[in-house]
């Protein structure tokens, strides 16, 4: 699959929703700007990087950034939607009224350091 | 407001003008997107930066103003609201803010 495409893209994430038991964003609108974002990180960086959160450009510091990010299962679990509610619960829609959930960022602020380290060099 | 804000900041116009609104964003984030949307619809006038679409440089001064100004994590979007603050997406608090203040 080419992931620097819509579908390819689209794809990937079903396959990820496949493996975790988990479901897409049925809200049309919000699906394709998740996978815009995606596909245009994918293009920009070479990896899929989360697209509601600022990525370094360096693998190493975006590695636990990269799609399915690696906070995902916790926030489905517990919230039930990945930070940004691309992933949701399979239970989601009969167990949440609403049509988004803010998900604290839990992502230990050192890999934010991190990467502003790395912007300063 | 940090010069390099305003150096980089694109406005949007609108005809509410009474808060001084600046959004730091992504490019890619559905979120931002979202905010940007909610504040078009109520026409008011804001001012934005796409963290992701500039310098190291640049990013590095902003990220660290962020942060010794608002001593606070930084997620996107993020709205400053003359001297307040919203992390992400959270319209409640924008219509808070919206009715709280102004000059």
């Amino acid at each position: 699959m080419n992931m620097e495409t819509i579908e390819g893209m689209t794809e990937y994430c079903n396959k990820v929703c496949e493996t975790n038991n988990w479901i897409l964003n049925k809200d049309q609108g919000t699906l394709n700007e998740l996978i815009d974002g995606l596909v245009e990180n994918k293009k920009n960086y070479g990896y899929q990087s989360c697209p509601c959160r600022l990525a370094s450009g360096n693998r190493d510091l975006d590695r636990d950034l990269i799609c399915p990010c690696d906070y995902a299962p916790l926030d489905i679990k517990e919230y039930g939607a990945c930070y940004c509610n691309l992933y949701l619960r399979s239970d989601f829609y009969d167990e949440f009224d609403s049509d988004f959930i803010l998900v604290p960022e839990r992502r230990p602020p050192e890999k934010e350091e991190a990467v502003l380290e790395f912007f300063n060099k | 407001m940090a010069e390099i804000i305003n150096n980089l900041a694109q406005t949007v116009e609108g005809s509410k003008k009474n808060r001084d609104i600046t959004i730091l964003t992504l490019s890619t984030c559905m979120w931002c997107k979202k905010c940007k949307a909610w504040l078009k619809e109520r026409d008011i006038q804001y001012r934005y930066v796409d963290v992701d679409k500039i310098e190291f440089e640049e990013k590095s001064k902003i990220l660290t103003y962020l942060k010794d100004k608002f001593q606070s994590r930084i997620s996107y979007p993020f709205m400053i609201c003359d001297e307040e603050h919203v992390i992400g997406y959270n319209p409640g608090k924008y219509e808070e803010l919206m009715k709280s203040g102004g000059k």
